[in-house]
């Protein structure tokens, strides 16, 4: 290789890295003092920049006196609460319906972007777009109508009302669409040929080689149902079967501005899981979608 | 004639047929209006059992089969004509007429006795839909079925059908999901645009009145809502959408140069994305609070960082720093998803890293750019977290947008029309945008094609 080629390459690495990582350092700014301050008593948060004269006393104010668990604690006992809160009830809701969410999501999207993008039948089109249009209509209006509809299934305060409402995703199998168009065809007629049926070829060679897209909306649409607050706080009226994140909220009107190391403490909690399947995932994202290869070999 | 047209012809006449027979009685003398129509059938549909469930799938499949049959698929229509029918006789035999009028009674009544008037049953100006009306309606399906009944005797026959079926398999579970959930609901709000509605009694329709009111009444409040919700909608989504998509592409680009740390970097990177709304506007207005915040305790001033025009620059940079993880990821996978040996090739040719971005990166990643870039656009005119919380109402709404009127309009005030009227223009802005978006994308995309054959 040309020698002059390797040293700007080596610069170029070196000039993003330094970049890279001083944003980060600001990017993880506000984050780390959610962390930080979730460590703080109530009380210290509220009086800890009362006072500041030099750098020293600053850097004491920004760190909590000591490690306190204190807020974290009263968030699992209901302890100085004014309701007790079933917390580990909210997390069991949350994580049945962001994984029943999650998993009919990746499973019905792709299937029907396949069928839009891959079996071209005559309507399909005109099917899709029409969806699409008319789901960018705001839904703030139609949220009563949804609950009638939830009433009439009888589903307030079910926990079907938080999952199939949320499983529409026309956004999702317009994302899938975009990236099966870089998939040749020549896999599924290579197939075809073979005798595989359309679900055997969504199967055995749509959903391998779109698995990184298939992790994309799978991160989003649990996501998308662990942090959705609104819905569950109007469908489910009974406060002790809430999901985490409206059950956080309301307790955090509760609790008032008075209590906010608290609700950074359950801030915390609730960003564990979703950044753990975060990690999961990530290698999905950097592996890509390696097709190329398949048509040659 | 063929045989596809007379089922098409029937068809219609069954969809008809079906429209005034299906739950409402027919209004009688003066009140026969679309509007009481239209509310009469919503006031069922919202308070009654599981079988009023069935009659939006019916018509979604009585479409369906009238494009089978336009486009000369006369083996599809017939089978959804026949479940259709089906699902017809289900509704007549589960839910018969005397139940229909009866509802609707008791409905009213109830309203009127909360009113403390007494009345009898044929003061509502309703008679009972017809029972022959609801025969003529199944015998209409029925023959439409008739007529485009396929010969599956034949081998080739349930090939075809097989083959024509399927991609409607596929797409069921999320349209019947979406006609269900999002359609339904829709279509309400719609209708409630053209009504005075306080979300707890009926609509009342008062046409355009809503409509007049919001977008030419000056001495109106809504008006001027209207103008500066929307307005300042447009400044967020213009000033936001070139970060969104520009942040995002940078760090995704810049973390592959990377030899080691780029998982962590990346992470970091993500890590907003995964915190709510609420936690991520209230922990912003914290950290630059005078009293408890970390930022103008450093600076030692009390500067307020949420008055115009400074509040703008807040918004953007908490917008693009909360959502740069979801683009993030689809820049990602697309950036792996080039082809390696294309830049080899590029490399050999001696192509500089300026040529190799414009012409292998650039050209490969334009459907995952598009998409983002309609995404995004839609997103932003959806906005409604980050200025209610960070910024509100303060100084004369100069950051106050759309949704946050519509919200405050439709469950604060409960002037749930006038609401409806503004998300339905919001709506048809959006589609607007989109749509023309969309067509650049599949302008470009043709192109693309004509120029790789």
């Amino acid at each position: 290789m040309d020698h002059n080629v390797s040293k700007n390459a080596r610069l170029l690495r070196i000039c993003c890295t330094t970049v890279l990582s001083v944003i980060a350092v600001f990017w993880l700014i506000p984050i780390a003092w959610v962390i930080v301050n979730s460590f703080k008593t109530n009380l210290e948060f509220s009086t800890s920049f009362t006072n500041i004269h030099s750098v020293g006393e600053y850097l004491k104010a920004v760190f909590p006196d000591r490690l306190n668990f204190s807020t974290y604690v009263s968030l699992f006992t209901g302890e100085g609460m004014s309701t007790t809160t079933g917390i580990l009830k909210m997390i069991t809701n949350s994580v049945i319906i962001s994984v029943t969410r999650t998993a009919v999501v990746v499973f019905t999207t792709s299937l029907a972007a396949f069928s839009f993008e891959r079996l071209r039948f005559p309507a399909g089109d005109k099917i899709f777009w029409a969806v699409f249009f008319i789901s960018l209509i705001p839904s703030s209006a139609s949220t009563l109508p949804l609950f009638k509809i939830c009433n009439a299934f009888g589903w307030v305060n079910d926990i079907n009302a938080l999952i199939w409402p949320g499983c529409v995703s026309i956004m999702n199998i317009f994302l899938i669409r975009n990236f099966l168009v870089g998939i040749p065809k020549e896999l599924d007629e290579a197939a075809r040929i073979d005798g595989a049926g359309s679900f055997q070829i969504f199967l055995r060679i749509i959903c391998p080689s779109i698995k990184p897209v298939l992790m994309i909306v799978a991160l989003g649409a649990f996501q998308g149902a662990w942090n959705d607050y609104y819905w569950p706080s109007i469908v489910m009226t009974d406060p002790k079967n809430q999901t985490l994140t409206s059950g956080l909220a309301q307790l955090q009107n509760q609790l008032g501005t008075s209590q906010f190391a608290s609700m950074l403490a359950s801030t915390v909690i609730s960003m564990i899981l979703p950044f753990v399947l975060y990690l999961v995932c990530q290698k999905y994202f950097l592996q890509g979608i390696k097709i190329q290869a398949a048509v040659k070999g | 004639m063929k045989r596809t047209t007379i089922a098409t012809v029937l068809l219609l006449c069954f969809m008809v047929s079906f429209s005034f027979s299906g739950v409402v009685a027919a209004c009688t003398a003066e009140d026969t209006t679309v509007s009481t129509y239209v509310s009469h059938y919503y006031t069922l549909y919202s308070l009654s059992s599981a079988p009023v469930m069935l009659l939006p799938l019916i018509i979604l499949l009585a479409l369906v089969a009238l494009v089978s049959y336009v486009q000369k698929q006369p083996n599809v229509g017939f089978l959804f004509t026949a479940v259709m029918v089906v699902l017809y006789v289900v509704f007549l035999a589960t839910y018969s007429a005397e139940n229909r009028n009866n509802s609707v009674y008791n409905i009213l009544n109830a309203q009127f006795e909360e009113l403390g008037v007494r009345v009898r049953k044929r003061d509502f100006n309703i008679v009972m839909t017809p029972n022959w009306v609801c025969y003529l309606t199944a015998g209409l399906g029925v023959l439409t079925a008739a007529v485009s009944v396929p010969n599956f005797k034949t081998k080739l026959t349930r090939y075809h059908l097989k083959a024509e079926l399927e991609p409607y398999v596929y797409i069921a579970p999320q349209i019947v999901l979406f006609v269900t959930f999002s359609l339904v609901p829709i279509v309400y709000a719609v209708y409630a645009a053209f009504t005075q509605w306080d979300l707890y009694n009926d609509p009342v329709f008062t046409g355009l009145n809503n409509f007049r009111t919001i977008l030419f009444d000056s001495s109106n409040t809504y008006y001027g809502q209207l103008r500066n919700g929307l307005w300042n909608t447009i400044k967020f989504v213009i000033f936001t959408t070139p970060f969104c998509i520009a942040v995002p592409f940078a760090i995704a680009m810049a973390t592959r140069q990377l030899a080691r740390g780029s998982k962590l970097l990346q992470a970091v990177y993500y890590l907003p994305s995964l915190m709510s709304t609420t936690t991520v506007m209230l922990s912003w207005k914290y950290f630059f609070n005078n009293t408890y915040g970390a930022a103008n305790n450093l600076l030692g001033s009390t500067w307020n960082w949420f008055s115009p025009p400074y509040s703008w620059v807040m918004l953007v940079i908490v917008t693009v720093w909360w959502c740069n993880g979801g683009n993030m990821v689809i820049y990602q996978s697309a950036l792996a998803s080039v082809p390696q040996d294309q830049y080899e090739a590029a490399s050999i040719d001696g192509a500089g890293s300026f040529a190799k971005f414009r012409y292998i990166t650039l050209p490969n990643l334009s459907y995952p750019l598009m998409y983002t870039l309609v995404t995004t656009v839609i997103a932003q005119f959806n906005v409604y977290g980050q200025p209610n919380l960070l910024t509100g109402y303060d100084y004369n709404g100069a950051t106050a947008v759309l949704l946050m009127y519509i919200r405050d309009a439709a469950f604060t005030q409960q002037i749930a029309g006038i609401a409806s009227a503004m998300a339905l223009i919001l709506g048809v802005t959006i589609m607007c945008v989109s749509f023309f978006q969309i067509r650049m994308m599949r302008g470009d995309s043709k192109r693309a094609r004509r120029a790789r054959v």
